[in-house]
């Protein structure tokens, strides 16, 4: 199945999906605004899109419309969002996982050297392929657990 | 290099063992005096910092970060280097578009005061605006980071914007 992380730094919010082929997600819900999907891994279907796009690519959602991807391979797409976009961030999270309130970083685990933080690597998913429909809930749910980690 | 609406994003991809990562400009990358995010998405690499002496230091003698995917926050005033030991490699490099954090990089990823001033206009916001695209050929050593000799060209990318 698909999974989805939340990650943080110091000006952005990012809402990562790990897809494995034949995964598709949905984020149930819009935005006044469009925003990027930026596929860093494989290749999927964006929305009705008529031809797969490969990595690396981009791609907008329009103000108001859903973001729909389905993977042709396994996949990460990576969807960042300006902590400053008091709208997006106001639509996406409730105060208790609002990551505007919490510390720099989310799943910075380790922290060696004097070069670079790095989290613990990212998991590919597994399990059967499905279609995931990420709620808002759950987009915070999954913030939340982040903002306490 | 390429805007979206809210972010500048560094894409780098690499191919072929021991070609160095990163685009002319940024063979060697200095963080300036805030930190870096970056997605490692794929591939494999042996990172290279500079210490205090200059010297190149091969990172995984620290930490593992040399397998993809993984998240990445780099430390400030941090020079780095990579070596693709992978078929192919992609990260990516997100920097918000704030003027304040962009004219910090501004010179070392060679963006012109008028491109500065795009990136930041909102009229600007519905475009993928590609700044800067190289496509290099240069060898480093993998176990050193010293540079061998190599050709270099600079040519279109190849990100597909939907």
């Amino acid at each position: 199945m698909a999974s989805v992380e939340v990650r943080k730094d110091i000006h952005s919010v990012y809402i990562q999906c790990v897809m494995r082929i034949n995964d598709t997600i949905k984020f149930d819900w819009v935005l006044p605004e469009s925003y990027t999907a930026v596929l860093i891994k494989g290749s999927v279907i964006f929305g009705v899109e008529p031809a797969t796009t490969p990595a690396l690519g981009l791609y907008r959602v329009p103000a108001g419309e859903k973001l729909e991807a389905e993977a042709t391979e396994p996949s990460i797409l990576f969807v960042p969002f300006l902590l400053s976009d008091t709208a997006a961030m106001d639509t996406m999270f409730t105060v208790a996982d609002d990551p505007r309130t919490a510390s720099d970083y989310y799943n910075v685990t380790d922290f060696q050297s004097t070069a670079c933080r790095v989290n613990i690597a990212i998991p590919e998913s597994t399990g059967p392929s499905e279609n995931l429909v990420l709620t808002l809930a759950d987009l915070q749910g999954i913030a939340l657990t982040a903002k306490e980690a | 290099m390429f805007t979206t609406q809210s972010h500048v994003i560094i894409a780098i991809e690499g191919e072929n063992l021991d070609e160095v990562t990163c685009p002319p400009f940024t063979q060697s990358l200095t963080i300036q005096s805030q930190g870096m995010t970056a997605f490692f998405a794929e591939g494999t690499a042996t990172i290279f910092h500079k210490d205090l002496n200059g010297d190149w230091i091969n990172m995984q003698t620290e930490i593992s970060v040399d397998d993809a995917p993984r998240f990445l926050v780099t430390n400030k005033n941090v020079e780095f280097g990579s070596v693709v030991t992978s078929s192919i490699y992609r990260s990516i490099i997100i920097l918000p578009k704030d003027r304040t954090i962009l004219e910090l990089w501004q010179s070392g990823l060679f963006i012109t005061d008028e491109q500065l001033e795009q990136i930041l206009d909102p009229a600007t916001r519905e475009s993928f605006i590609e700044l800067h695209a190289y496509n290099t050929e240069k060898l480093r050593n993998g176990d050193t980071f010293e540079e061998l000799p190599g050709p270099a060209e600079v040519t279109n990318s190849d990100i597909t914007f939907v």
